[in-house]
């Protein structure tokens, strides 16, 4: 991620659905779970990025999965990264 | 978008009888910001620049005639000494670039009641003249400034020119603007003292829908200087009567809120205004040395 | 290099790929560091000559347009683009299915939509891109899009999104930041004399007069080229690749003409839609704002509602400060994090203080995005605090200038976020000097020209109402990039022999935004070479990051990596001589010439002969930490301080201003170039007045209500008076030259001296600014809550965006 973003873990998360019309549901139940954890923003319409520190990122991320796969998601792509001189920072 | 482009009033007539929906074009200060926003998309444009009948301007049967294409530079330099209200308003239109290029010909037909060059001919009473391949006809300005943004003007005729008497006696004209130069109007006051009929002429700018002829300060200055015997004698006026004129000239006020300045505040200033215009064309009538 | 396409000059066989033809680098012949040194561009850009963003030009080339929300916030429904597409004229029509890679940015959170999907958060967020043959064919595809929105109520200030109940605007709601600093025993102290005030800024506007523009080309092998204005090219190629989906070096900037920047070109405006249009057309593809969407194409500054309270001795020595601040960052993030900490950090002032707690917090709305502007977060404190510390001499009968004195800050000390004040910080200096400087002598009222009374040409008054005020302020902000950033400047320096002559050529990537660093990149060239021809290359981004041209750095940061390249380049030259020639005494460089003990014994011609040396150096300024969960921390590398007294005249009936007259004392570590500093310095004190009295952009339920140069009034040259300076040049001993930045001190502490100049005049409390004519005259404190009615002119003729025709 370029510029000041200096969370330690960025993770990335698309729900997949079945591909049919009119299952929004999977993606907000994700987007739901996402925002309690206060690290998400919205990157795409089925997508969402937490930011934050290692294991708060970790913990939020299989919260936000499991929520996708409740509701009924196919899957979720998840993409994580680290950044490397986040450790100066300390947690945010 | 059609550009029709006449060389002379015969042909501009023509073109505009032919194509009533053409929007005539001089300066462009505003037809060319409504194109460049997009606000406006004319199906065609009658471009008037090249028309010279339209940049004359003289002495007609006692009264100053001045076309419709007449520059506010020009009428600075040309006409400041005849029309000195018509001269200061002038002054305080853009900056030199849109007074090089802008015109009161422009002013009459946009109807904006913050145009600084519509006050002065109310407070001189000025007539317009509207032309079209039928003829010419005369229509005073508060009555072809029909309403906010509208005139008088019938489709297939053009603004060819004002008439208005020379000035008697003292004009002013000021305006409030939230910066020094280069400002549209919050509010505006033109002031012109008659001596020959004893009369006081005013106009409230862009505190309402149109222009606004400030009627009651009128009559009631006309009675105090009356009363007074002031014309003859050259006497002050008194203060009392001077905050009198300023509070009758608020009240002929009907503002608006909006981005420039509240309601309130323009009541206020253009009273403020009228009392201090009053009070210095009153001396410069008086003789009092630096009251011009 | 490919060939180019010349400007203006017809196509003929057009090659699949055009390039543009590199810009010219022009060879200076500047002054040394220190000496007066006019600007390469000066002249062209006088003369009408000077390439901006906006005169980009190639042939064959499509113009891009954007199709904007009408609405604050509102659910996109349904969007059809199928009848734009069929346009004649038109080659592409793109929305969010359409962004190849990451589909939001943002310089710290990338939380912005590159067009929105589902969602609109404020008014003229980009929904679509057109690419078309004409700009009005693209205009008018843009309304054959149809796009069936779901209004929803916005929300409209950051008190109402603090609510429980207000509707989150982000996943994780609407507190964008919060940022405490505790500093000794705020909770339990008290003291003699206690003043409280409330304190508002309304939304300035950077108001750059060279609007959003650039030009994209496509390289048609996958990757694009991207001329651009813009304030920092290698945050933009990051950003711009992320969401095409490219590697960085698919995706190549190149700093096009910028026509002034204050920071609102930190963030993307045009720069992702034009490389999508111009990679989904395979044509160079152009996009220029207009004014109006200028207004909506970059963020502003912070809406801010502060509150204080100030506690002294009752012979004037400060107890404690509290305050909070509360900031309206908009839709977006942008660089709103930043300016939270910034304006915590700077709340009480350049003053020592032993107790203070400060909250500042930062809120999501659906307002206008807001980010950087020149002051970034101290504009806004420094109001406040000022504005306390003359009530505090108020309520203390004290001279206001004495209580600051009582009161400065001083090396040593430490301030409330616990950095230790570096030396020098001339707080007590510069009050001292700008208090003075003589007063400019009262001229009689009777007679004078219009354009020197209040209101100028406009003729309202001939002294009546006139009063005279004056008003001091100090204030100082943060240089460079703070809080543990690692900030750096890429420096690639040459020296060849060009025409028989010696010249160094410079390449970094900082951007020249009209603050001058083009010359100043030369004089440093110039001063550690010795060397009479420089030319400053474009700044791209084959060379690695300068940085942002912002937070007052680049003369530090870049001018530390030009000096640090040049001086490899010095170094590797006496090298050469001595193994060469044999000498061991003490070498320098001036005239083209290589000096020993001051006696030429070579030419650089002669040294060089065919050889070109190259030095590229990364400078990295001294560490900076984060602030800890208290506020406390080393954040900051580098202090700038300055004061202003201004003299003001007030029609104190019609409450019309005339500035008469503003003296500053300014501290700049060292004058690097005379005339530029003078630009800096006049130039933010204009900048500085505009806030004071008339720059605002007012918004209303979430929407602009006057996106023009009609209605957003700029100081003109009849409202700005001249400045007397007084120039201290205390040298950093950590920065290069001992300079300090200069570019923002004079914007922060203008506008507090003028507001308090004009409560002097006036005796109304002016507690927001920018200060209306209502307040002046006491009639209002606040503008309309009303949205204003079409019929007085101005957005009326022009139409707002709500108003236009919506399909």
């Amino acid at each position: 991620m370029p510029a000041f973003e200096r969370a330690e873990l960025t993770a990335e998360l698309k729900v997949l659905t079945s591909g049919e019309d009119g299952l929004r549901g999977e993606i907000e139940a994700a987007k739901t779970a996402a925002g309690e954890t206060g690290l998400a923003h919205e990157a795409g319409p089925e997508t969402m990025v937490l930011a934050g520190g290692r294991r708060e990122v970790l913990d939020a991320a299989t919260r936000v999965v499991e929520a996708a796969l409740d509701a009924g998601a196919s899957g979720v792509e998840l993409k994580i990264e680290a950044q490397g001189d986040a450790p100066r920072f300390g947690p945010t | 978008m059609e550009f029709i482009q006449p060389l002379n009033l015969a042909e501009a007539l023509e073109a505009k009888d032919a194509h009533p929906e053409a929007v005539p074009i001089r300066g462009g200060t505003d037809v060319m910001v409504g194109l460049n926003f997009a606000r406006s998309r004319p199906a065609a444009v009658l471009d008037l620049s090249r028309v010279e009948e339209l940049e004359e301007w003289g002495l007609e049967d006692g009264l100053l005639r001045v076309g419709a294409g007449v520059s506010y530079t020009r009428i600075i330099e040309e006409i400041g000494g005849r029309l000195p209200g018509l001269a200061r308003a002038s002054r305080t239109v853009g900056s030199p670039q849109i007074r090089n290029r802008g015109t009161v010909g422009g002013n009459l037909g946009t109807a904006s009641p913050a145009g600084d060059g519509l006050p002065p001919l109310y407070a001189s009473d000025a007539e317009v003249e509207v032309v079209s391949t039928r003829g010419s006809r005369r229509i005073p300005v508060a009555d072809f400034i029909s309403g906010p943004k509208r005139n008088a003007l019938a489709p297939q005729e053009l603004i060819s020119a004002f008439y208005v008497a020379e000035a008697g006696g003292p004009q002013q004209y000021s305006k409030i603007g939230t910066r020094n130069a280069m400002v549209i109007a919050v509010c505006a006051f033109a002031l012109a003292l008659h001596p020959e009929s004893g009369r006081v002429g005013t106009c409230v700018g862009s505190a309402g829908p149109t222009p606004l002829r400030a009627e009651e300060a009128e009559r009631f200055m006309r009675g105090v200087l009356e009363e007074g015997g002031l014309w003859e004698s050259r006497g002050a006026i008194p203060e009392a009567a001077l905050r009198r004129f300023g509070e009758l000239v608020a009240g002929a006020a009907r503002p608006i809120d909006d981005v420039r300045g509240t309601a309130e505040y323009r009541r206020h200033s253009v009273g403020v205004l009228a009392r201090r215009a009053l009070g210095w064309a009153w001396d410069e009538y008086r003789g009092v040395r630096g009251a011009a | 290099m490919t060939s180019g396409v010349p400007i203006g000059v017809p196509a003929g066989a057009m090659p699949p790929a055009p390039t543009r033809e590199r810009p010219r680098s022009p060879v200076q012949r500047p002054g040394r560091v220190g000496e007066e040194s006019a600007r390469i561009d000066g002249v062209p850009k006088v003369r009408g000559e000077f390439e901006y963003s906006s005169d980009l030009w190639m042939d064959g080339m499509l113009h891009g347009a954007t199709l904007r929300s009408p609405h604050p916030h509102a659910n996109i429904r349904r969007m059809d683009t199928s009848e734009a597409e069929e346009m004649a004229g038109v080659h592409a029509v793109l929305t969010h299915e359409d962004v190849p890679g990451r589909k939001v940015y943002g310089m710290e959170i990338p939380d912005q939509p590159v067009l929105a999907w589902e969602r609109v958060r404020y008014q003229g967020e980009p929904v679509a891109v057109v690419a078309a043959d004409h700009p009005e064919t693209a205009r008018r595809a843009l309304e054959k899009i149809r796009v069936e929105y779901e209004v929803l109520d916005p929300v409209t200030s950051a008190e109402e999104a603090m609510r429980e109940d207000a509707p989150k605007l982000h996943l994780s709601g609407n507190v964008l930041r919060r940022v405490k600093v505790l500093h000794g025993q705020p909770a339990g102290a008290t003291a003699e004399v206690v003043v409280a005030g409330e304190y508002e800024v309304g939304m300035q506007d950077q108001a750059f007069l060279g609007p959003e523009s650039g030009l994209a080309v496509p390289d048609g092998r996958g990757g694009v080229d991207l001329h651009i204005s813009t304030q920092w090219l290698h945050i933009d190629r990051d950003q711009v690749a992320e969401s095409l989906g490219l590697a960085p070096d698919e995706v190549r900037l190149t700093l096009s003409g910028v026509g002034g920047a204050f920071g609102g070109r930190e963030d993307l405006s045009m720069q992702i839609h034009s490389c999508m249009l111009a990679l989904e057309t395979g044509r160079p593809v152009r996009m220029v704002y207009n004014r109006e969407e200028s207004f909506y194409g970059h963020v502003h500054r912070h809406p801010c509602k502060m509150r204080f309270e100030h506690g002294a001795t009752r012979d004037g020595k400060l107890v404690y400060v509290r305050a909070g601040l509360v900031f309206d960052g908009g839709a977006y993030a942008s660089s709103s994090n930043a300016v939270c900490l910034n304006a915590a950090t700077f709340a009480c002032g350049p003053y020592d203080v032993p107790h203070a707690q400060i909250e500042s917090h930062m809120l999501y709305t659906n307002n206008p995005p807001c980010g950087a502007m020149r002051g970034f977060g101290a504009v806004q404190a420094c109001f406040a605090h000022e504005s306390q510390m003359d009530r505090l001499a108020g309520a203390l009968g004290m001279d206001p200038i004495d209580l600051r004195l009582k009161n400065a800050i001083e090396p040593g000390m430490r301030f409330p976020f616990g950095q230790e004040v570096p030396h020098p910080a001339p707080v007590r200096e510069i009050l001292k000097k700008v208090k003075d400087v003589p007063m400019p002598e009262e001229q009689e009222l009777a007679g004078r020209d219009p354009r020197e009374l209040p209101g100028g040409v406009s003729n309202v008054t001939r002294g009546e109402g006139v009063k005279r005020g004056v008003g001091y302020a100090v204030g100082f902000k943060n240089i460079g990039f703070s809080a543990g950033f690692d900030d750096y400047s890429t420096a690639r320096v040459t020296l060849a022999v060009e025409g028989g002559e010696p010249l160094v050529r410079v390449h970094t990537a900082a951007a020249e935004v009209g603050q001058g660093l083009v010359t100043l990149q030369a004089q440093i060239a110039r001063t550690e070479l010795g060397v009479e021809r420089v030319a400053v290359e474009p700044a791209d981004t084959r060379v690695g990051s300068a940085g942002s041209t912002s937070a007052s750095r680049q003369s530090y940061v870049t001018g530390a990596a030009v000096e640090g390249a040049c001086a490899a380049i010095r170094e590797h030259l006496f090298e050469r001589v001595r193994e060469e020639l044999g000498g061991n005494g003490d070498l320098s460089l001036d005239g083209d010439e290589v000096l020993s003990e001051g006696r030429v014994i070579v030419s650089l011609v002669d040294l060089l002969g065919d050889e070109e040396i190259e030095e590229t150096l990364e400078y990295h300024h001294k560490e900076t930490h984060p602030l800890d969960e208290n506020g406390q921390g080393d954040a900051h590398l580098q202090f700038a301080f300055a004061a202003h007294r201004a003299v003001v005249e007030v029609d104190t009936e019609l409450g019309l201003v005339r500035v008469v007259e503003i003296a500053t004392a300014q501290d700049v570590g060292k004058i690097m170039n005379p005339q530029a500093l003078e630009g800096q310095i006049e130039g933010g004190i204009a900048q500085g007045l505009g806030l004071a009295l008339m720059e605002e952009i007012q918004v209303k339920s979430g929407k602009v209500q006057n996106a023009s140069f009609t209605d957003y009034l700029l100081p003109t040259i009849l409202d700005m008076p001249s400045v007397r300076m007084e120039i201290l040049e205390l040298a950093d001993p950590e920065a290069p030259y001992g300079l300090k930045g200069v570019g923002e001190p004079p914007t922060i502490s203008s506008t507090p001296a003028i507001v308090a100049a004009l409560r002097d005049a006036t005796g109304q409390p002016l507690t927001r600014i920018p200060v209306r004519p209502e307040q002046m005259v006491g009639i209002s404190s606040k503008p309309p809550e009303e949205p204003p009615h079409p019929g007085s002119a101005g957005y009326a003729e022009i139409g707002r965006l709500d108003e236009r025709p919506e399909h």
